[in-house]
Protein backbone atom coordinates (compact mmCIF):
# COMPACT_ATOMS: atom_id res chain seq x y z
CA UNK A 1 0.00 0.00 0.00
CA UNK A 2 1.52 3.58 -0.78
CA UNK A 3 1.61 6.10 1.45
CA UNK A 4 -0.58 9.09 1.23
CA UNK A 5 2.78 11.70 1.69
CA UNK A 6 5.12 9.92 -0.69
CA UNK A 7 6.24 12.03 -3.26
CA UNK A 8 6.25 9.09 -5.46
CA UNK A 9 2.38 9.49 -5.39
CA UNK A 10 3.52 12.13 -8.56
CA UNK A 11 4.94 10.00 -10.13
CA UNK A 12 2.28 9.62 -12.27
CA UNK A 13 1.41 13.16 -12.89
CA UNK A 14 3.82 15.96 -12.47
CA UNK A 15 6.63 13.46 -12.00
CA UNK A 16 9.45 13.65 -8.98
CA UNK A 17 13.01 14.70 -9.12
CA UNK A 18 15.56 12.38 -7.67
CA UNK A 19 18.67 13.47 -6.73
CA UNK A 20 21.86 10.66 -8.05
CA UNK A 21 25.02 12.18 -7.65
CA UNK A 22 25.20 15.47 -9.85
CA UNK A 23 22.09 14.82 -11.48
CA UNK A 24 18.55 15.68 -10.95
CA UNK A 25 16.35 13.37 -12.30
CA UNK A 26 13.20 13.90 -13.43
CA UNK A 27 10.99 11.03 -13.59
CA UNK A 28 7.30 10.11 -14.58
CA UNK A 29 5.71 6.63 -14.74
CA UNK A 30 2.18 5.49 -14.48
CA UNK A 31 3.48 1.85 -14.20
CA UNK A 32 2.96 0.59 -10.86
CA UNK A 33 6.72 -1.48 -11.68
CA UNK A 34 8.22 1.97 -11.51
CA UNK A 35 7.12 3.38 -8.74
CA UNK A 36 7.33 -0.07 -6.18
CA UNK A 37 11.51 0.31 -7.98
CA UNK A 38 12.04 3.57 -7.04
CA UNK A 39 10.38 3.50 -3.37
CA UNK A 40 12.16 -0.26 -2.83
CA UNK A 41 15.56 1.21 -4.40
CA UNK A 42 15.99 4.75 -4.45
CA UNK A 43 14.34 4.60 -0.63
CA UNK A 44 17.79 6.21 0.20
CA UNK A 45 17.76 9.17 -2.26
CA UNK A 46 16.62 12.88 -2.57
CA UNK A 47 12.99 12.52 -3.57
CA UNK A 48 10.64 15.60 -4.40
CA UNK A 49 7.62 16.17 -5.82
CA UNK A 50 8.66 18.79 -9.01
CA UNK A 51 9.55 19.44 -12.54
CA UNK A 52 12.76 20.24 -14.13
CA UNK A 53 16.30 18.32 -13.67
CA UNK A 54 19.64 17.23 -15.78
CA UNK A 55 17.29 14.85 -17.47
CA UNK A 56 13.16 13.55 -18.08
CA UNK A 57 13.19 10.46 -18.11
CA UNK A 58 9.46 9.74 -18.91
CA UNK A 59 8.27 5.59 -18.42
CA UNK A 60 4.83 5.32 -19.63
CA UNK A 61 2.83 2.32 -20.39
CA UNK A 62 1.52 1.24 -24.21
CA UNK A 63 -1.99 2.43 -24.71
CA UNK A 64 -4.91 0.23 -26.04
CA UNK A 65 -5.50 -3.41 -26.13
CA UNK A 66 -1.97 -4.22 -25.71
CA UNK A 67 -1.75 -2.64 -21.81
CA UNK A 68 -4.36 -5.48 -20.97
CA UNK A 69 -2.60 -8.31 -22.93
CA UNK A 70 1.18 -7.70 -22.96
CA UNK A 71 1.76 -4.60 -20.89
CA UNK A 72 4.96 -2.51 -22.81
CA UNK A 73 6.88 0.41 -21.25
CA UNK A 74 8.05 3.13 -23.66
CA UNK A 75 11.12 5.02 -22.34
CA UNK A 76 10.93 8.92 -23.47
CA UNK A 77 14.28 10.47 -22.38
CA UNK A 78 14.51 14.10 -22.71
CA UNK A 79 11.88 13.63 -25.52
CA UNK A 80 13.74 11.07 -27.57
CA UNK A 81 12.41 8.03 -28.12
CA UNK A 82 16.21 5.76 -28.39
CA UNK A 83 14.77 2.49 -27.27
CA UNK A 84 12.13 -0.08 -28.10
CA UNK A 85 9.84 -0.39 -25.53
CA UNK A 86 10.16 -3.13 -23.03
CA UNK A 87 7.99 -5.29 -21.68
CA UNK A 88 6.14 -4.49 -19.04
CA UNK A 89 7.57 -5.90 -16.13
CA UNK A 90 11.50 -4.57 -16.84
CA UNK A 91 9.72 -1.18 -16.24
CA UNK A 92 11.68 -1.17 -13.44
CA UNK A 93 15.24 -1.57 -14.41
CA UNK A 94 14.54 0.15 -17.83
CA UNK A 95 14.80 3.59 -15.08
CA UNK A 96 18.83 2.55 -15.16
CA UNK A 97 19.25 1.94 -18.52
CA UNK A 98 17.44 5.15 -19.06
CA UNK A 99 19.94 6.51 -16.88
CA UNK A 100 22.88 5.42 -18.68
CA UNK A 101 21.93 6.22 -22.08
CA UNK A 102 21.42 10.07 -20.36
CA UNK A 103 24.94 9.87 -18.11
CA UNK A 104 26.64 8.07 -21.67
CA UNK A 105 24.91 10.60 -24.35
CA UNK A 106 24.05 13.53 -22.27
CA UNK A 107 26.49 14.72 -19.58
CA UNK A 108 29.44 16.68 -21.52
CA UNK A 109 30.47 18.07 -18.04
CA UNK A 110 31.97 14.89 -17.62
CA UNK A 111 34.27 12.42 -19.09
CA UNK A 112 32.39 9.49 -19.12
CA UNK A 113 33.88 5.50 -18.71
CA UNK A 114 32.18 2.37 -18.65
CA UNK A 115 33.98 1.31 -15.15
CA UNK A 116 32.44 0.40 -11.33
CA UNK A 117 34.14 2.66 -9.20
CA UNK A 118 34.45 2.28 -5.23
CA UNK A 119 36.52 4.38 -2.96
CA UNK A 120 38.63 4.03 0.42
CA UNK A 121 40.30 6.86 1.99
CA UNK A 122 39.74 9.11 -0.74
CA UNK A 123 41.34 6.87 -3.36
CA UNK A 124 39.50 5.68 -5.97
CA UNK A 125 39.29 2.06 -7.37
CA UNK A 126 38.59 2.40 -11.31
CA UNK A 127 37.37 -1.61 -12.53
CA UNK A 128 37.40 -1.54 -15.99
CA UNK A 129 35.45 -4.44 -17.76
CA UNK A 130 33.71 -5.29 -20.61
CA UNK A 131 29.98 -7.17 -19.96
CA UNK A 132 30.27 -10.16 -17.99
CA UNK A 133 33.83 -10.01 -16.75
CA UNK A 134 32.66 -9.92 -13.54
CA UNK A 135 32.92 -6.32 -13.09
CA UNK A 136 29.68 -5.76 -11.27
CA UNK A 137 29.98 -8.75 -8.89
CA UNK A 138 33.35 -7.31 -7.42
CA UNK A 139 32.34 -3.82 -6.73
CA UNK A 140 29.08 -5.65 -5.08
CA UNK A 141 31.45 -7.53 -2.65
CA UNK A 142 33.75 -4.68 -2.33
CA UNK A 143 30.78 -1.64 -1.67
CA UNK A 144 29.81 -4.80 1.23
CA UNK A 145 33.22 -5.19 2.51
CA UNK A 146 34.09 -1.55 3.71
CA UNK A 147 34.89 0.22 0.08
CA UNK A 148 32.58 2.89 -0.88
CA UNK A 149 30.32 2.56 -3.72
CA UNK A 150 31.37 5.17 -5.78
CA UNK A 151 29.23 4.09 -9.12
CA UNK A 152 28.88 0.70 -10.70
CA UNK A 153 28.81 2.01 -14.25
CA UNK A 154 30.54 5.23 -14.76
CA UNK A 155 33.62 6.60 -14.04
CA UNK A 156 32.83 10.39 -14.57
CA UNK A 157 35.68 12.18 -14.29
CA UNK A 158 36.02 16.10 -14.23
CA UNK A 159 37.99 17.58 -16.94
CA UNK A 160 38.79 20.40 -15.11
CA UNK A 161 39.85 18.84 -11.70
CA UNK A 162 41.27 15.26 -12.55
CA UNK A 163 39.06 13.98 -9.84
CA UNK A 164 36.45 11.39 -10.15
CA UNK A 165 32.86 12.56 -9.53
CA UNK A 166 30.13 9.85 -7.62
CA UNK A 167 27.19 8.56 -9.22
CA UNK A 168 26.00 6.35 -6.18
CA UNK A 169 23.41 3.86 -7.78
CA UNK A 170 22.05 0.44 -7.64
CA UNK A 171 24.31 -2.49 -8.86
CA UNK A 172 22.98 -4.97 -11.60
CA UNK A 173 24.11 -8.10 -11.54
CA UNK A 174 23.49 -11.12 -13.37
CA UNK A 175 23.04 -14.65 -13.58
CA UNK A 176 25.19 -16.77 -10.84
CA UNK A 177 26.20 -13.51 -9.25
CA UNK A 178 22.73 -12.45 -8.28
CA UNK A 179 23.29 -16.09 -5.78
CA UNK A 180 27.10 -15.25 -5.08
CA UNK A 181 26.20 -11.51 -3.25
CA UNK A 182 22.59 -12.53 -2.17
CA UNK A 183 24.71 -14.92 0.09
CA UNK A 184 27.14 -12.72 1.22
CA UNK A 185 24.45 -9.81 2.41
CA UNK A 186 21.51 -11.09 4.46
CA UNK A 187 20.71 -7.60 4.79
CA UNK A 188 20.84 -5.98 1.42
CA UNK A 189 17.65 -5.34 -0.35
CA UNK A 190 17.52 -6.02 -4.29
CA UNK A 191 15.02 -4.81 -6.85
CA UNK A 192 12.79 -7.79 -9.34
CA UNK A 193 14.66 -10.40 -11.02
CA UNK A 194 14.27 -10.13 -14.59
CA UNK A 195 15.23 -11.64 -17.72
CA UNK A 196 17.10 -9.12 -19.95
CA UNK A 197 17.02 -9.42 -24.08
CA UNK A 198 20.37 -11.02 -24.02
CA UNK A 199 18.56 -14.20 -21.81
CA UNK A 200 20.39 -13.39 -19.02
CA UNK A 201 18.66 -13.09 -15.59
CA UNK A 202 19.43 -9.89 -13.79
CA UNK A 203 18.86 -8.21 -10.80
CA UNK A 204 19.65 -4.36 -9.00
CA UNK A 205 21.54 -4.05 -6.09
CA UNK A 206 20.19 -1.45 -3.44
CA UNK A 207 23.34 1.06 -2.82
CA UNK A 208 24.64 1.23 0.65
CA UNK A 209 22.89 3.98 2.73
CA UNK A 210 26.46 5.49 3.59
CA UNK A 211 27.44 5.85 -0.30
CA UNK A 212 24.00 7.81 -1.70
CA UNK A 213 24.54 10.33 1.64
CA UNK A 214 28.59 10.88 0.74
CA UNK A 215 27.27 11.14 -2.75
CA UNK A 216 28.80 14.16 -2.82
CA UNK A 217 32.36 13.35 -2.20
CA UNK A 218 34.32 13.41 -5.06
CA UNK A 219 37.98 11.35 -4.94
CA UNK A 220 41.27 11.03 -6.44
CA UNK A 221 41.60 8.58 -9.18
CA UNK A 222 44.48 5.89 -7.78
CA UNK A 223 43.79 2.54 -9.54
CA UNK A 224 43.03 1.36 -12.80
CA UNK A 225 42.15 -2.35 -12.22
CA UNK A 226 40.91 -4.49 -15.59
CA UNK A 227 38.88 -7.59 -14.07
CA UNK A 228 38.39 -10.76 -15.24
CA UNK A 229 36.57 -13.45 -13.56
CA UNK A 230 37.97 -17.37 -14.52
CA UNK A 231 36.42 -20.06 -13.06
CA UNK A 232 38.80 -22.09 -11.08
CA UNK A 233 42.28 -19.48 -11.53
CA UNK A 234 43.60 -18.57 -8.64
CA UNK A 235 43.67 -14.81 -8.09
CA UNK A 236 46.36 -13.03 -9.68
CA UNK A 237 46.78 -8.96 -9.83
CA UNK A 238 49.47 -8.28 -12.27
CA UNK A 239 51.30 -4.81 -13.44
CA UNK A 240 49.73 -3.28 -17.00
CA UNK A 241 51.72 -1.02 -18.57
CA UNK A 242 49.68 2.56 -18.54
CA UNK A 243 49.54 2.82 -22.38
CA UNK A 244 47.42 -0.19 -22.67
CA UNK A 245 45.24 0.68 -19.71
CA UNK A 246 44.78 4.21 -21.84
CA UNK A 247 43.58 2.01 -25.11
CA UNK A 248 41.32 0.36 -22.66
CA UNK A 249 40.01 3.31 -20.93
CA UNK A 250 39.08 5.59 -24.16
CA UNK A 251 37.63 2.48 -25.45
CA UNK A 252 35.47 1.90 -22.64
CA UNK A 253 34.59 5.69 -22.66
CA UNK A 254 31.36 6.86 -24.18
CA UNK A 255 31.80 10.38 -24.88
CA UNK A 256 35.77 11.50 -24.29
CA UNK A 257 36.43 12.22 -28.19
CA UNK A 258 33.25 14.37 -28.02
CA UNK A 259 35.41 16.43 -26.11
CA UNK A 260 38.41 16.01 -28.44
CA UNK A 261 41.70 16.79 -27.26
CA UNK A 262 40.50 17.96 -23.86
CA UNK A 263 38.68 14.25 -23.42
CA UNK A 264 41.70 12.34 -24.44
CA UNK A 265 44.06 14.63 -22.22
CA UNK A 266 41.74 13.66 -19.49
CA UNK A 267 41.80 10.45 -19.38
CA UNK A 268 45.20 10.25 -20.17
CA UNK A 269 46.11 12.22 -17.16
CA UNK A 270 43.83 9.73 -14.83
CA UNK A 271 46.19 7.05 -15.91
CA UNK A 272 49.53 8.70 -15.52
CA UNK A 273 48.38 9.01 -11.75
CA UNK A 274 47.07 5.33 -11.30
CA UNK A 275 48.45 2.35 -10.70
CA UNK A 276 47.28 0.06 -12.92
CA UNK A 277 46.69 -3.91 -13.23
CA UNK A 278 45.08 -6.66 -14.57
CA UNK A 279 43.39 -9.29 -12.14
CA UNK A 280 41.91 -12.61 -12.50
CA UNK A 281 39.98 -14.31 -10.05
CA UNK A 282 37.55 -16.85 -9.50
CA UNK A 283 37.36 -16.53 -5.32
CA UNK A 284 35.90 -13.40 -4.23
CA UNK A 285 37.14 -13.62 -0.93
CA UNK A 286 40.99 -14.09 -1.93
CA UNK A 287 40.56 -11.32 -4.31
CA UNK A 288 39.22 -8.50 -0.97
CA UNK A 289 41.98 -9.83 0.68
CA UNK A 290 43.93 -8.50 -2.27
CA UNK A 291 42.35 -5.28 -2.99
CA UNK A 292 42.46 -4.61 0.65
CA UNK A 293 46.12 -4.85 0.87
CA UNK A 294 46.62 -3.11 -2.72
CA UNK A 295 44.52 0.00 -0.49
CA UNK A 296 46.85 -0.25 2.37
CA UNK A 297 50.20 0.01 0.70
CA UNK B 1 41.29 0.82 -53.01
CA UNK B 2 44.34 3.00 -52.21
CA UNK B 3 47.65 2.67 -54.42
CA UNK B 4 50.92 0.69 -53.03
CA UNK B 5 53.73 3.20 -51.44
CA UNK B 6 56.27 4.24 -53.50
CA UNK B 7 59.78 5.43 -52.41
CA UNK B 8 59.70 8.63 -53.77
CA UNK B 9 56.09 9.57 -52.36
CA UNK B 10 56.77 12.91 -49.87
CA UNK B 11 54.85 12.85 -46.61
CA UNK B 12 53.61 15.17 -43.52
CA UNK B 13 53.07 14.64 -40.25
CA UNK B 14 48.86 15.25 -39.80
CA UNK B 15 48.27 18.02 -37.40
CA UNK B 16 46.94 18.26 -34.06
CA UNK B 17 47.73 14.54 -33.15
CA UNK B 18 48.37 14.20 -29.19
CA UNK B 19 50.98 11.60 -28.67
CA UNK B 20 51.60 10.39 -24.91
CA UNK B 21 53.51 8.48 -23.32
CA UNK B 22 54.46 6.62 -19.76
CA UNK B 23 57.88 5.79 -17.98
CA UNK B 24 57.10 2.27 -17.77
CA UNK B 25 57.11 1.13 -20.94
CA UNK B 26 58.48 1.95 -24.64
CA UNK B 27 55.21 2.05 -26.33
CA UNK B 28 53.06 5.31 -27.31
CA UNK B 29 49.45 6.34 -27.21
CA UNK B 30 48.38 8.79 -30.25
CA UNK B 31 44.73 10.33 -30.34
CA UNK B 32 43.39 11.59 -33.90
CA UNK B 33 40.95 14.00 -32.57
CA UNK B 34 39.76 14.63 -36.01
CA UNK B 35 38.26 10.78 -35.96
CA UNK B 36 38.50 10.80 -32.61
CA UNK B 37 40.26 7.52 -32.77
CA UNK B 38 42.91 6.33 -30.39
CA UNK B 39 46.32 3.89 -31.32
CA UNK B 40 48.92 2.02 -29.43
CA UNK B 41 52.17 2.61 -31.02
CA UNK B 42 56.04 0.92 -30.69
CA UNK B 43 58.78 3.57 -29.82
CA UNK B 44 59.98 2.76 -33.23
CA UNK B 45 56.76 3.50 -35.30
CA UNK B 46 57.07 6.84 -33.16
CA UNK B 47 60.45 7.44 -34.41
CA UNK B 48 59.23 6.87 -37.72
CA UNK B 49 56.47 9.46 -37.22
CA UNK B 50 59.02 12.21 -35.60
CA UNK B 51 60.99 11.82 -38.74
CA UNK B 52 58.03 12.37 -41.00
CA UNK B 53 57.50 15.61 -38.48
CA UNK B 54 60.89 16.98 -38.62
CA UNK B 55 60.72 17.10 -42.24
CA UNK B 56 64.34 15.73 -42.68
CA UNK B 57 63.56 12.41 -44.63
CA UNK B 58 59.82 12.93 -45.39
CA UNK B 59 60.29 9.83 -48.50
CA UNK B 60 60.18 6.43 -47.54
CA UNK B 61 63.49 6.25 -49.85
CA UNK B 62 65.05 8.46 -46.98
CA UNK B 63 63.34 7.10 -44.14
CA UNK B 64 64.70 3.92 -44.12
CA UNK B 65 68.11 4.98 -43.75
CA UNK B 66 67.08 7.59 -41.30
CA UNK B 67 65.12 5.11 -39.43
CA UNK B 68 67.69 2.40 -39.26
CA UNK B 69 70.50 5.36 -37.43
CA UNK B 70 67.68 6.14 -35.48
CA UNK B 71 67.34 3.06 -33.36
CA UNK B 72 71.15 1.69 -34.74
CA UNK B 73 70.14 -0.89 -36.69
CA UNK B 74 71.37 -2.11 -40.13
CA UNK B 75 68.99 -0.72 -43.06
CA UNK B 76 68.37 -4.05 -44.30
CA UNK B 77 65.46 -5.43 -46.26
CA UNK B 78 63.78 -6.42 -43.12
CA UNK B 79 63.71 -3.20 -41.77
CA UNK B 80 62.86 -1.65 -44.71
CA UNK B 81 59.79 -4.05 -44.99
CA UNK B 82 58.72 -2.68 -41.62
CA UNK B 83 58.92 0.76 -42.15
CA UNK B 84 56.87 0.78 -45.36
CA UNK B 85 54.46 -1.33 -43.76
CA UNK B 86 54.13 1.04 -41.03
CA UNK B 87 54.07 3.91 -43.33
CA UNK B 88 51.10 2.69 -44.90
CA UNK B 89 49.47 1.39 -40.84
CA UNK B 90 49.88 5.73 -40.23
CA UNK B 91 48.63 6.51 -43.60
CA UNK B 92 45.06 4.72 -43.57
CA UNK B 93 44.84 5.89 -39.64
CA UNK B 94 45.41 9.57 -40.58
CA UNK B 95 48.89 10.04 -38.48
CA UNK B 96 50.79 10.95 -42.03
CA UNK B 97 49.56 12.71 -45.26
CA UNK B 98 51.03 12.43 -48.36
CA UNK B 99 52.34 15.66 -50.11
CA UNK B 100 50.81 16.39 -53.16
CA UNK B 101 52.85 17.76 -55.68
Amino acid sequence: MRSSSSPLDCLATSGVQVSIGPFLVRVRSDLNGVHEYLRRLYGDFQVAAGEGGHFDIAIVATRGVRRWLRPQANLILNGERPFLPLPGNLAGAGFEWSLNWCVGNQAPRWVAVHAAVVERGGRALILSAESGAGKSTLCAALALNGWRLFSDEFALIDPDTGRLTPLPRPISLKNTSIEIIRGRSAGVVFGPQGVDIENARFVHMKPPVESVRRAREDARPAWVVLPRWAAGRPTTLEPLPKAQALLRMTDQSFNYNHLGTKGFACVADLVRQCDCYTLEYSDLDDVLIRLESLASS
Amino acid sequence: MREPLTDDQRWRPAADLVWTHYDDSEDWVVFHPQSGDVYLVTSAAHTLWALVADGSAPTLHQLIPALAAALNRTPDSELATVTRDTLAFMDRAGLVRPISL
